[in-house]
């Protein structure tokens, strides 16, 4: 798991590194081949909750793959206001995040309002230290490569693209993973205190592109 | 697909057709995705059949579209269930009273319609959220503040009509109250304006709320006369500073004089919303009670008033606190904390005062990071952080449900409150969720709340059964002391205005017959608040 230092430095890196979204797909072509046959949506942001490791972990390789990385410590407003608020008004776009069940309630709410919705949803409980739990719904080829990546103890950045690989299909899954605990640091960390949550919120295609008037 | 209670499948599929005619095919909601958008999420209810569930929902984007569709759902008798933005969470959400009503979602009517910064007022359309109203003002640097609820995702006029509050002065912080007029559609399509509003012509529509005859405004709110389309609210000129400064009392009993001046404060407006806390414990005390406070509060009968105080002598703390806020001019903040000092000096032996900073407005990142925002008119999400895990909320994702009984605004109110609701959860055999250190939300200009929250849980349905039989042997309890719930979810609407009960219910029969002659059919909210329309009066009430 990335110290808050290593962490501040990937955000660092992220905020100067303009959203390079040629990277981001051959990376996710590279890391998912499964995947990599039909579009996915494009993230226009990753949120991170920065009180929690595997979180940090998302926004490292978020910022690696060129992704743009948006810092919350469990509160959306800043983000709402400043940068999602004023773009869904006139074109939603896809977000993605590994975050508390707050983040994710309000953004899914407000995101109802914008004719996006999540379409991927990921419980990450962890189970006495050992083991974390991984309930997934979402796509369904999203969901089979879940099953070959986030058992390993590095589940974050595998999971951080399968997020970025994530693409809206009428076939959808659920599943439960259980992956192995990255060290004797995650297990005393605020991650076990809670229950994680990954997801993407984009576009349903099919549908009114949007609940407000632009 | 579901249709509406007592409507027929032909009636209803011409009723749908015109909805689409009226808001274009967009925006009329009847799949199950889209329907279950309106599930409330704090249901107590989840999952069991009498969750109140919606059969359709349509979005219009002008009055004359809810208009048009108000009409078309009288024709047809179809139950129709406004909502502005629908974040009444813990109270209800977007869910109606009766399942199968079709919800009207008024998102979509988002316009700013003015803000004046020179006469201090707005008119807002119900989609309007209190972020987009201080977007708006922020954008154009207006020196008016909004006063909003935390959080701040809902609208003025959706919280206004819910009887909603905020937090800085009192003739704001009560949304209803300081509202100024408004516009709405009734249940046969008319449309009305009320107050300045219903002269052709007048630019004093948020100023002067009464115009001329009788003021109907407040029949709109927790009401179901109508749809309220437009609403003008008085908005507080931006002050240049704002301070607070925590004052702190010694002696249990002090609580009583505490409450007093803090009362005289605020009525003559020299204070904005105070904060009641106690040093010694309750909500927001970090950790475990100290063993020396368990063992006191296990005694048979509990504390005595001077155990309380050995007990905070000996942690050279206070008994009670109250953060007092402070807006204006520095001279005019430094001013009313003098006051604030003096009149304690003068009143409570001990008393002391703690002074936060003196801010100036614009604040800038680093004491925006420090200030409570709501108390500064700026609307945010923050109250969504995580919640922690405890004993009584195992799953803190899963939501809660308000219990809100106003009582007096009194020390020996509090005090009393505290005895009675302990006393009630020890006979219900239920953990407390009052201790002798609670002490209620402010956020009622004249008047406490006494507020708790039960958590509600989306996979244990014998928990949430519990819940409702406590939530409502406890209204039971308050009414039987003179408190009453202002607000509360649908599934208790009907149990809470039973308690309004004088002179044999008389408000609510002056409700039912206002009902029946407005809305004959019943087709608007119906059960809102307890008030059902004629046909559906005997089996649902």
């Amino acid at each position: 798991m990335p110290s808050r230092r290593e962490f501040i430095q990937a955000g660092l890196a992220a905020s100067v590194v303009p959203v390079a979204f040629p990277v981001a797909e051959s990376a996710r072509v590279a890391s998912v081949p499964h995947i990599a046959a039909f579009s996915a949506h494009r993230l226009t942001h990753v949120v991170c909750d920065v009180r929690f490791g595997c979180s940090r972990a998302v926004a490292i390789e978020a910022a690696r793959l060129g992704l743009r990385v948006v810092s919350i410590d469990g509160d959306i407003s800043d983000f709402w206001f400043n940068d999602l608020a004023p773009v869904w008004r006139t074109s939603p776009h896809a977000i993605a995040g590994l975050t508390a069940h707050g983040p994710l309630f309000c953004l899914e709410r407000f995101g109802w309002d914008h004719g996006v919705r999540v379409v991927f949803r990921g419980e990450h409980r962890f189970e006495g230290g050992r083991h974390v739990e991984h309930s997934l719904s979402g796509p369904f080829r999203t969901i089979a490569a879940a099953h070959g990546t986030l058992v390993a103890e590095d589940w974050p950045t595998h999971l951080t693209r399968l997020l970025n690989s994530c693409a809206v299909t009428h076939d959808t899954a659920s599943t439960t993973v259980r992956g192995a605990v990255e060290g004797e640091r995650e297990r005393d960390s605020a991650d076990a205190l809670v229950t994680l949550f990954s997801w993407v919120i984009a576009p349903k295609h099919a549908e009114p592109a949007a609940a407000r008037r632009a | 697909m579901a249709v509406p209670p007592g409507v027929s499948t032909r009636d209803w599929e011409t009723a749908l057709r015109q909805f689409r005619q009226a808001v274009g095919e967009s925006w009329v909601f009847t799949s199950e995705d889209d329907i279950a958008l309106y599930r409330d999420a704090y249901s107590p209810l989840w999952g069991e059949p009498e969750e109140r569930l919606v059969s359709a929902a349509v979005a219009p984007e002008t009055t004359e579209q809810v208009s048009v569709v108000v009409r078309t759902a009288n024709q047809f008798r179809v139950p129709v269930f406004p909502i502005s933005t629908g974040k009444n969470l813990g109270y209800g959400g977007s869910a109606p009273n009766l399942s199968g009503s079709v919800v009207i979602d008024l998102k979509r009517m988002n316009r700013v319609v003015e803000v004046d910064d020179k006469r201090h007022f707005a008119i807002v359309e119900p989609g309007v959220a209190y972020f987009d109203l201080y977007r708006h003002i922020q954008e154009r640097r207006l020196n008016v503040w909004i006063d909003c609820p935390d959080p701040g995702w809902g609208s003025p006029v959706g919280n206004s009509l819910d009887h909603g509050v905020g937090y800085t002065f009192g003739a704001y912080r009560d949304h209803f109250h300081s509202h100024c007029g408004l516009e709405a559609v009734l249940p046969n399509g008319d449309i009305v304006r009320t107050g300045m509003g219903a002269l052709p012509g007048a630019k004093t529509w948020a100023e002067y709320r009464y115009g001329f005859g009788p003021t109907v405004d407040g029949l709109f709110a927790q009401g179901n006369l109508g749809i309220v389309t437009k609403m003008g609210f008085h908005l507080l000129p931006a002050p240049e500073a704002y301070q607070t400064s925590i004052v702190t009392v010694p002696r249990r009993r002090d609580i009583v004089p505490l409450v007093d001046l803090v009362n005289e404060l605020e009525h003559q407006a020299l204070v904005g919303m105070p904060e009641y806390f106690s040093p010694l414990g309750g909500f927001g005390r970090p950790g475990p009670p100290p063993q020396e406070l368990v063992a006191l509060m296990q005694r048979p009968g509990g504390p005595t008033d001077e155990e309380f105080d050995r007990y905070a002598q000996q942690r050279n703390a206070g008994a009670w606190s109250c953060r007092l806020q402070f807006y204006g001019s520095p001279k005019v903040v430094a001013a009313h904390l003098e006051h604030a000092k003096d009149r304690f000096a003068a009143v409570v032996a001990g008393s002391t005062f703690q002074d936060g900073e003196l801010l100036r407005f614009p604040l800038n990142a680093e004491q925006l990071d420090r200030v409570h925002k709501v108390a500064v008119g700026i609307p945010n999400m923050s109250i969504f952080s995580i919640g922690a895990r405890t004993e009584l909320n195992p799953s803190p994702s899963d939501g809660h449900l308000w219990f809100s009984p106003i009582i007096p605004k009194s020390g020996e109110a509090v005090l009393e409150a505290q005895r009675v609701f302990m006393d009630a959860f020890a006979k219900l055999g239920m953990p407390s969720m009052v201790s002798p250190f609670t002490m209620p939300a402010t956020w009622m200009h004249r008047a406490f709340i006494f507020i708790m929250a039960f958590p509600i849980s989306r996979s244990n349905v014998a928990q949430n059964q519990r819940t409702r039989a406590v939530f409502r042997e406890l209204v039971k309890v308050a009414a039987e002391h003179g408190w009453g719930e202002y607000r509360t979810a649908p599934v208790f609407q009907d149990e809470v205005m039973a308690a309004y009960s004088f002179n044999n219910h008389s408000l609510l029969r002056l409700h039912e017959a206002i009902k029946d002659a407005v809305d004959p059919n019943g087709i608007v909210a119906a059960g809102r608040s307890g008030i059902w329309p004629r046909h559906l009066r005997r089996t649902r009430a």
